[in-house]
Formats: structure tokens, sequence, C-alpha cells
């Protein structure tokens, strides 16, 4: 998939689990040892869960299991806090997919302590057949369910596959282990799209990947939305069609210039096999599903030519990729909606541009640390309508020079027109913020940059004198873990941190100064703060501040909840 | 013919069809076709929208494949005189070769003169066998490993093999589809969710008691059983240190008590699990006094190595140094499920004495204990000698297995005389130090990589008395040795694994009592032995004629003259359309040539039943490197 980018959400995970222990310390008594009691509950229907492992992390190791009306009880305890954790199978924990909401429960035990409740949040189910237009079931088919990620910065980064079955030999399939949320349902056959010929030169027929409910690409899918415990049924019928052929000619490129062709699915990077000839231009693909598609040629001098695509697909790439030598000098593409075949395809290969990226304001001194101040990566990523083309990352303009010096001086290279979106990514220290992005008269924190021809570069200017915002965030009066948001008119981003510290405390550094609109809201696999009705929704519980440079503001919010 | 490329056919499809195109032609060849229809194997009825595969004996590669009409056909033209195998499968009938018998099928031959077009394939329809794993509460076992065993004849007498395996989905259920009709045993293996559980967790230190409450029920043993409603005490290792047995259906822990489950073509039969955690096997190992490895070892700290190569290399040079280590025996468990399949086990190891290993977490069954030791240099990875001891045992309770050299151990070494080594020791190298690393860890992981990367041939020296086996490493030169002393004198008998494709011929020894394959090795002094190697490579090829006429299908076996209990010198073929088989990879020696049709139905391991078969079949001899051409008579 152009945009696969799973590390997010697993990282997220992880997050989970380091709970905090900054519990406020009470007196310690001397009258312990003492007995911890308490149940583990079924946080949906109230029910107690029987032969669940409780796990005491805290103050030593020790488990035991739930008795049949999931009661469970720790004797020869010292006062004191105390960490527990309830797991059973059929119930979200540290290896479901999506944010664990069975979190552990710390509690301080003194003499006559209260019994203590564990919630325990049932997992939900993804649950279906996959069958041909006959009802016939089809076998081997591979089912993924994919949700939208975003990234600290709240913006999306792309979807994440963390799951995927196959149909067995009755065409069904579960998913299990899912936290509730909204999910996208992607159906691929087997390689090659199960393609089946009926005799010798006839045309193969096949199956297409197929994205529920019928649409054309994962982002504009319709998401099915889990609820705690539910099992929702899927059920999809495909329907087998004659696969299509894509042929033509390439032209535009120099003798000894190395072309490649890509194609890109809708619903995510095919990889048939493309028979170019370089003498002639012409080229045929492999047979393929009818449906849309890019089709990408691109030349470039030197003899790398996958160099720039593949550091494009890798995803999150954390270093600059130093793509320069290796990117195409000219690019073209194509859109198909491919209903049958094709044979004639022009292909006419323009030249593509360079766009300097300039990063001002680090500090002059201490050259060497300057790398470990830059954000994890500089990104182009094409807005154009219905692009499904890669992501773009600058190399050094220079890649010899490691001196780091003045501004940053990097290159994107190689860049088709069209419509990009400068994505910066996380920095990984909070002693700097940016302060602006442009290129010319475009503000590239709000705007998107329109490149053809020859613009302006692109300025990126940091600054070191960033504010903190630090707090409490409160659910009906208690403290509790969640999501800080904060949105500014200046940028078209939000401002995420998730809390997993039970006491509700969190802080913020890097913040740039200026206004702010702050909410704090519950964690969710797929969280809606892009929709308006969310906003609709929460804001009673919205707050306004205004940060100014190296200021320590200090804000309690109200967790906001969306229910159904 | 025997059927062995179904995977790499698939995989080598693309590379055929660009590679098809031969190099020159002088005139365009003659081009056959194979015609036929596919009809379900019970009623006889043309089968539509099957698809059937065509792959050529010769180049093992995917041809073509193509959808059988509404009347059943299917038709591949322009084919070359050869072999082809045939395959179909269709939605309810499980993927087979033509007329396919444990690993053997027959092959449709094309050529002058041969009928390739009418061809009848009967499809069997598909078996499921599926079922719902529960715990002792009835809750669900989830990723619970569950195997399928299929009875054949593929060792010469009915045995259960295991021929799949899957996993348990989230309500406990496992599925095994496409299943040809036969006689098929159930078993399942996992381990307790909440042992799991804990495995992930940090270590449970035994001085804490862990509480146990209410209705845990532990089948056997000292294990509190309590279902009183108020909890109990127990110490923390019951909770963690209890297992599963492996299960078989229904509800038994053994192979040869597991029931056999008959399963008639297109049916689906149910095998329903309850597992019962029981407290799992403590095995204590005596293990030898640890063997000094000498290892050439570069003298870096972490630090060092993650500078720049430059740096790295320049470190690597000037401080390299010659280290003795310890490397203590690495004790490995295997648990033998059945014959022919174990899963290896990943018991807590803890060191409760010098030289005495606890391996827990193990359960009851049939255990195979492997101390394995290694002695040479770490920059001389073809000179390391490696053995292992090995000992298989039925454990249903807490054991000790003493594997120290306690009562006389020898000093063995010895080379096996076989064309094989000397040409491998031409094809091997080995760049020395390439990781320079410092740490038991990582040369224990340089020697087992430097293992891998060797001859995969092992000596097996097999005691006649105890149930002990001791297993050397023999190197890309022949040679192999116990290092230390962990071979104990006794009387062995040698044997080569079955994949070296060699087999003792004959012994010679100094220091030693030789007598055929077996020797008697005294305590203390030097013995050198000298393996003479025999090596596969006869072949036997053919027609299975009947009253002068050639017979498809028929299963051909040649049957060793001086058997023994080495069922790999008998080998076996399925003849093709046109009656011809091919035997390759024989050891050379004295052997009976038999076909029988309809035969592969028999015991033919049994002397009593394959009695009735010898005196029609042909005496044969192999000498070293012959290849006969011969026919046999079907009965």
């Amino acid at each position: 998939m152009p945009r696969f980018i799973p590390t997010i959400l697993f990282a997220a995970q992880f997050l989970f689990f380091a709970y905090g222990t900054s519990a406020q310390s009470l007196p310690l008594s001397s009258s312990c040892p003492c007995t911890l009691q308490g149940s583990v509950v079924d946080s949906v229907s109230g029910q107690p869960v029987p032969h669940a492992l409780v796990r005491l992390a805290a103050p030593s190791p020790r488990a035991a299991l739930t008795d049949s009306e999931g009661k469970f009880q720790f004797e020869n305890l010292p006062a004191g806090l105390v960490t527990l954790e309830a797991e059973k199978p059929g119930y979200l924990s540290r290896d479901s997919i999506g944010p664990n909401l069975s979190l552990p429960v710390s509690v301080q035990l003194a003499p006559n302590s209260p019994p203590v409740t564990l919630k325990l949040t049932p997992e939900s189910i993804i649950f279906g057949q996959v069958t041909d237009e006959r009802g016939e079931p089809l076998e081997g088919f591979t089912l993924s369910i994919w949700s939208h990620i975003f990234n600290t910065n709240l913006s999306e980064v792309g979807m994440g596959s963390p799951f995927s079955a196959h149909t067995d030999d009755q065409g069904k399939f579960r998913i299990a282990k899912l936290s509730p949320g909204s999910y996208i349902l992607l159906v691929n056959p087997p390689e090659g799209g199960a393609q089946k010929l009926l005799a010798k030169s006839s045309v193969p027929s096949g199956y297409a990947p197929f994205i529920y409910s019928g649409a054309n690409d994962l982002f504009s899918a319709t998401a099915v939305r889990l609820l705690p415990g539910k099992s929702q049924q899927v059920n999809f019928s495909l329907k087998r069609e004659p696969f299509v052929r894509l042929s033509g000619t390439v032209s535009g490129y120099n003798p000894g210039d190395q072309v490649t062709l890509t194609l890109w699915a809708a619903a995510g990077v095919q990889d048939p096999h493309i028979v170019f000839d370089p003498a002639n231009g012409s080229f045929r693909t492999d047979w393929i599903p009818p449906g849309p598609y890019t089709l990408i040629a691109q030349a470039t001098s030197t003899a790398s030519p996958e160099a720039s695509a593949l550091a494009s697909q890798s995803g999150l790439v954390l270093q600059f990729v130093q793509a320069r030598e290796s990117s195409p000098h000219s690019f073209a593409s194509q859109q198909i909606n491919a209903g049958s075949s094709i044979s004639d395809m022009r292909m006419v290969l323009q030249p593509t541009v360079n766009v300097p990226l300039i990063v001002h304001g680090f500090p002059s001194n201490h050259s060497d640390e300057r790398p470990n101040l830059l954000p994890r990566f500089f990104a182009l990523v094409p807005k154009s309508p219905g692009a499904s083309s890669p992501e773009y990352f600058p190399g050094w303009e220079n890649p010899e020079d490691t001196h780091f010096s003045g501004d940053l001086r990097m290159v994107f290279s190689g860049i088709p027109p069209g419509t990009y979106e400068l994505v910066i990514g996380p920095l990984s220290n909070a002693s700097v913020y940016v302060e602006s992005a442009s290129s010319g008269s475009t503000n590239l924190l709000r705007e998107n940059l329109p490149l053809s021809g020859s613009i302006p570069p692109i300025d990126v200017v940091f600054r070191d004198d960033p504010a903190i915002l630090s707090g409490f965030i409160y659910s009906g009066g208690t403290p509790a873990p969640g999501v800080v948001v904060l949105l500014s008119d200046s940028r078209s981003k939000p401002t995420m941190l998730s809390t997993f510290d039970r006491t509700g405390a969190f802080r913020i550094a890097g913040l740039a100064p200026g206004s702010y609109r702050v909410f704090a809201t519950v964690p969710a696999v797929n969280p809606d703060y892009l929709d308006p009705a969310f906003w609709q929704k929460i804001s009673s519980k919205i707050q306004e501040i205004t940060l100014s440079p190296k200021q320590s503001a200090s804000l309690n919010l109200e967790l906001a909840t969306v229910e159904e | 013919m025997k059927v062995g490329f179904r995977l790499a056919a698939l995989a080598l499809l693309g590379f055929f069809l660009s590679a098809n195109a031969p190099a020159y032609q002088v005139a365009p060849p003659s081009t056959y076709r194979i015609a036929g229809t596919v009809v379900d194997s019970v009623t006889g009825q043309p089968l539509d929208d099957a698809e059937v595969t065509i792959t050529s004996v010769t180049t093992p590669h995917e041809l073509e494949s193509f959808l059988t009409s509404a009347d059943g056909r299917f038709l591949f033209t322009d084919l070359l005189a050869g072999k082809y195998r045939l395959m179909a499968s269709r939605r309810g009938y499980a993927r087979q070769a033509f007329h396919e018998h444990e690993a053997f099928s027959t092959a449709i031959v094309v050529g002058p003169g041969l009928d390739s077009e009418h061809t009848r394939f009967p499809l069997a329809p598909s078996s499921v066998i599926t079922g719902v794993v529960t715990d002792e509460w009835g809750d669900a076992v989830r990723d619970a490993q569950v195997l399928l065993f299929q009875q054949s004849m593929s060792d010469g007498s009915r045995t259960l093999r295991n021929v799949t395996q899957t996993m348990t989905d989230d309500q406990g259920r496992y599925r095994f589809a496409h299943l040809l009709s036969g006689t098929y045993a159930v078993a399942v293996y996992t381990r307790p969710w909440y042992t799991q559980a804990q495995g992930q967790y940090d270590v449970f230190t035994s001085e804490h008691p862990l509480t146990i409450s209410g209705d845990i029920v532990l089948s056997s043993g000292d294990v509190v059983v309590d279902h009183a409603s108020q909890p109990s005490s127990v110490t923390q290792s019951q909770l963690s240190d209890v297992v599963y047995p492996v299960t078989f259906f229904p509800g038994v822990t053994t192979l040869a008590e597991a029931g056999r489950l008959a399963v008639a073509p297109g049916a689906t039969e149910t095998a329903d699990f309850q597992l019962r955690a029981v407290p799992s096997v403590h095995l204590r190992v005596r293990v030898p006094a640890s063997t000094p490895i000498t290892i050439m070892t570069a003298m870096q700290d972490d630090r060092q190595q993650q500078e720049d190569g430059r740096q790295a290399a320049n470190q690597k040079e000037s401080s390299t140094d010659l280290a003795q280590v310890d490397a203590a025996p690495d004790i490995s468990l295997t648990l033998k499920i059945a014959e022919g399949y174990s899963d290896q086990l990943d018991p807590v190891r803890k060191e409760i004495a010098p030289g005495l290993m606890e391996l827990s977490g193990v359960p009851p069954g049939d255990i195979n204990v492997a101390a394995a030791s290694a002695q040479g240099s770490i920059l001389d990875p073809q000179g390391i000698a490696y053995a292992s001891r090995r000992k298989t045992l039925n454990v249903s309770g807490d054991t000790e297995v003493d594997f120290s050299s306690q009562g006389g151990s020898a000093k063995v070494s010895g080379v096996v005389l076989s064309s094989q080594f000397h040409l491998a020791s031409l094809n091997t190298e080995q760049p020395p130090g390439d990781q320079p690393s410092t740490g038991r860890a990582a040369i224990l992981r340089a020697i087992q990589e430097a293992q891998e990367a060797r001859f995969n041939t092992t000596l097996t020296f097999r005691s006649l008395k105890a149930g002990d086996s001791y297993d050397a490493t023999v190197s890309p030169e022949g040679k192999f040795s116990f290092p230390g002393s962990t071979l104990l004198a006794g009387s062995y008998e040698l044997e080569f694994s079955p994949q070296s494709g060699l087999r003792v011929s004959s012994l010679e020894a100094s220091g030693a009592t030789v007598s055929g394959r077996t020797i008697e090795i005294p305590v203390g002094q030097p013995v050198k032995i000298v393996v003479h190697a025999a090596e596969a490579n006869c072949s036997l090829s053919g027609f299975a004629i009947k009253n002068g006429k050639p017979v498809a299908g028929a299963m051909v076996l040649l049957v060793p003259q001086d058997p023994g209990h080495d069922m790999t010198l008998y080998h076996r073929d399925q003849s093709d359309s046109d009656g011809s088989f091919t035997l390759p990879s024989i050891f050379p020696g004295r052997y009976i040539l038999i076909a029988i049709e309809n035969g592969w139905d028999l015991e033919w391991a049994d002397p009593q039943i394959m009695f009735q078969y010898l005196p029609a079949g042909q005496p044969i001899e192999l000498k070293p490197g012959a290849s006969l051409v011969l026919n046999a008579k079907v009965q």
C-alpha cells in the first residue's frame, strides 16, 4: 500500500502499558499484612468474569485465577501501592488490535481496604463469508482490516492493516481480538486474482480486490463500526470478471535512460509484470483485474531507477533518503478506468521539478547535535484528486556536507508536477518547534503547495523558545487518562498528546506560542477528530488558551466522550 | 511416478513461461495432446469447472491450467513427447494427482503410438474433520495447535503419519478441509493460556505464594483441587507450572490409544476436545563437565562495534585473542508426538547445582533429551567437531537423566570414506571472523551458524543396550570425533542420518573390535574408526508388464534381500500410463523386484503378506553405480 504505516499503531499500544505509578502517596499503615479482595467484571455486561488471570505487578509479582463468581484475593500483602491487571482470552489485552481498554488499576492497600473491581473490555469480532455470484464459497481469499492512522500531530499519515485472515473452504473468515472502533475491510483474491482459463488463448477471468462496500479506494471506503464485545457479520459476494491488459507506448526519454513503469491500483499497490521495449517504447502489462489504475512512467539517467520509488514506499523513512542522483528527470502519470483491455495508451514523459528545502533557525553552535534536533522526516504528499502515487522525501543538497553549519539545505528531486502537502514529521526534541513553513507567499502550515515549473524554495523556520502546557484530565471529577488535542488557527493540523497516566497528568512541551483551543478525549482506533459533528458534540468541553514564548501554562480539562 | 515438486512447480511457473523457447529448431517437432474427462470418483458424473493442471515430469514446472467444460472435458495441445503429471482440483474436491496413492501418481506419457486422449480422471470428493477445543471450564481454547494424522502405508505397514496441522480460532474451533477419504487421528497440543500469559510477564519468584481461587480443577498430582467457594492458597509454581498433555481424540494421551476416524468421501466428521491441565514434568539432567572450546575471538565491546566500519576493521585486527570458552552442553528437548513427528519444547531452564540442570514446563510423554557439545576454533568452523548424546524416555513424573560421563568415557574419532566428502570440502568457503563479537551467546551463535552451513551428515552411534544414541557431525572432509569425553564405552551400531544418502557398508577400527556395522568401544584408550560408506547411486527402470501388455498404476516394489530394519532400502514407484517406472537413488545390493496391480493397500513390510508375491519376483543385484533396465512382471 502506498501509505502503509503500521509502526505508529503499535507504538501507541506500547505506551498504554507504561502506566504511571505516580499516584498520590498516602501514609503507610503499619498494621498490614493485609488481604486484597476483588472481582473481575465484564465492562459491557457487568457480569463477573470467572477464571480470569489477575496479576499483581507491585509490590511483587503474583498471580491468581478468579473463581466461578469472578472473585479473587491476595493475602499477606504489605500496605502501600498495589498495581493489578486482569486478563482473559476474549477480552482486550496487550496483544489486542488497537488500544487496550483493559487498563491496569493501582490502589493504596490498607487494613480493611474495600474490594477492588477490575473491568475487562470484551473484544470485538468481525466475521463473515466470501462467495461468488452463484453463492459458492471462495476459499483462500485474504480479508484485511484497515484503520486510519494518525501521527502525534493528528495528521492522518495513512492506513494501517494490523490484521488479516484467510477464508476457509466454506468461504468463511473470522478476525477476533479487535478493539472497538471503525475499520475498513478489504478482500484480496489469491495471488494473480485467482485467474482461470477456459482454454488456450482465451482471456483469463478472475477476481479484483474489493473494498467494503464497493469503494474505489481505502480512503473513501465506508468503515464498519465495531462496538465493544459485539460480533459484526460482513458478507461479500464477488464477481468473476474477464481480466484486461494495458499496452501502449512511452515517449520522451533519451537513449540509455532507465525507464520504469509502475501500475498502482486504487485498492493498493499492484505489481503486475510490465514488459517494456526501450527500442520502440512499447509496453504491455500482465492480465489484471478490470478497475481504476494509475500508470506511472519515469525515466532516470542513472542505473538505479527504483531507489526513489522504493524509498517512498517504505513508509516512515527515518532518515533523509539520499535520493537525488536516482530521481527521475521525467515523468508521466495516467489514470485509467480499465473496464476492458486498452492497447493504445500513450505515456508522454514530462520534466520533473526539483524543489529546494531550506531549514532555518537552528542553533549555530553544537553542530554535532543538530541532526538530532531535526524532525523525523520531511515529505511532500500528493494531494491531487485521485492521486495514489507515492510520497517524496528530500535528499541533502550536498551529500558530502555533514557539518550542518548555517542553514540546512536539502532538495526534493524529481517531483512530478501536481499539488502537494508538506508534512513535517514528529520532532525528536521538544526544545524547538516549527515557527513557519512557506514557499514564496504560500503558508505551508495551512495550505497545499501547487508544484509546476520553477517555484520558490520551501523555507522551514525553527525556533527554540517553545511554550509548555501541563495539567490534569478529569472525568466526572476523577483523574483519568486521555488524549489532549490542541488546535490553532495558524495551523491546519492539531497537536495531540496521549497520556496513559491514571492520575490524569499531562505535559506538552515544544508548543509554538499562540492561541489554541484545547480539549481532552478518550483514545480510539479511528478518532473522529476531523469530523465537524465531533466538534459539535464536545463544544462545551473546549477551552481556549494563549501561550507566549517560553511560558509554562497549566490547564485542567474535563474528558470529552462521544457515546454512540 | 513419484510426486515431489508440487510447490516448486507453482513458484517456477513464471520462470518457465519465459524460458520456454528452445534456442534453435531444425524442424517443428511433432506435438501431441492430452485429453479426457474429470469425473466424480463415487458417482462417475462428469465434473465441470474443475481446474486441470499439467506439469512436465522432466522439467517439473507447471505448464498450463484449464477449467473443464460443462461435460467435464479438458484438452491440452501442442505437447512435446514426454511424461506429464496431471493434477485436478475443484470446489468440494481435494486437489489430487491422477490416480494418486500416497506420494505416487500415474503420469500420462505422450508420444508416437500412445493414446493420451481418452483419460478418465476420477476426482474423490473431499472430506472434512472439524471440532472445538475447550478447557476444563468449558472455555474455548484459542490458538491451540491441532495435528492431523492419516493412516498410510508409506513405511509398508499401517502407520499414522502427521499430514497437516492448524490452529484453533477464537471460538476454539478448528477445521481440516480438502481431505481424501481414509482413516485419521487428531491431536491437540498447547499450553494453558494462563501459563503463557505469565511467560510474557516477569519471572515469578517461588518464595511468594500464589493464590488459586475457587474451582480450578487439576486432574492429577498434589495440586489442590478445590471446589469450595473459599479461596485457597497454593505455591505459585502450581499455577504457572501446569501443562496440557498432548491430547488425542477422544481424550487420550497416546497415539496408540487414539481413536481412528474413518472418513468417507465427502463426509464431515467431528472431533471435539476438552483439555485438562496436569502438573508439568520436571526433568533433571546431569551433564558432563563442560568442554572447553578454543575460540579465536575479537576482544571488542559493543560500543566499539557501533563505530564506523573502517575503525571497527582496525580494531578487529589489533585485538583478536585466543580464548578458551567453557561451552556447557546445550540441552534440548523434543516431544515425540508420533512416529516421525516431534515438537521442539521450550522448557524453563534452571541450573540447580553445578552440572545439574532442571527443565520444567515439560508435558508428560515421550521426551527426547539431547545434549550437544562442540570443540574447535571459531575461526575454523570447518574444524569444529560436534557431537550430541540423546535419549528417548517416557516421562510421567519428575525424572532424572544422567548424561555425565561417569563410568568410562572413550576417545573416539574417525573418518568416513566416500566421494561426497572429498568433493564437499572443495566447495565450501568460510569467511572467518565476519562478525567479531564476544560473549558465550555470540560464540554459540557463530558455532550454530557454522554448523548449519556445513554438510548435513551425522553419524549415529546407537547403543545396543541402553536407550542412548550419540550423534557426531561429519565434517566436509569426512572427519568426525566426540569432543572431550562425551561417548561412553560400550557396544554401538553405526548408521548415517537418513537424509545423508549414505549407508554404512563396513567398518575398520584401531583400538576397538568391529563386527559388521557394530563396534565395541573400550574405556580410555583412543579409538580410530574408518567408516566405508555406500552411496545410493544405482537406479532401475523399465515397464510393468502383464500378459505382454503394459500396466498403468501398478505398485512397483524393490524388496531388499536382507532388509534388516532399514526401511530406506525399500523402493517404490507407480507405473505411468505406458507402464513405465523409475527407481532412482538405490544403494548397491541384492533385491527382488515385484509389481502388484491394486497393491496400494498391502502392508508390504510384513513378510507374511509379501510371502505370496516374492516367489514371482525377479532377483537382481545392483553393483555400485549400476543403472539397470528391467521389466517387472505384474501380479
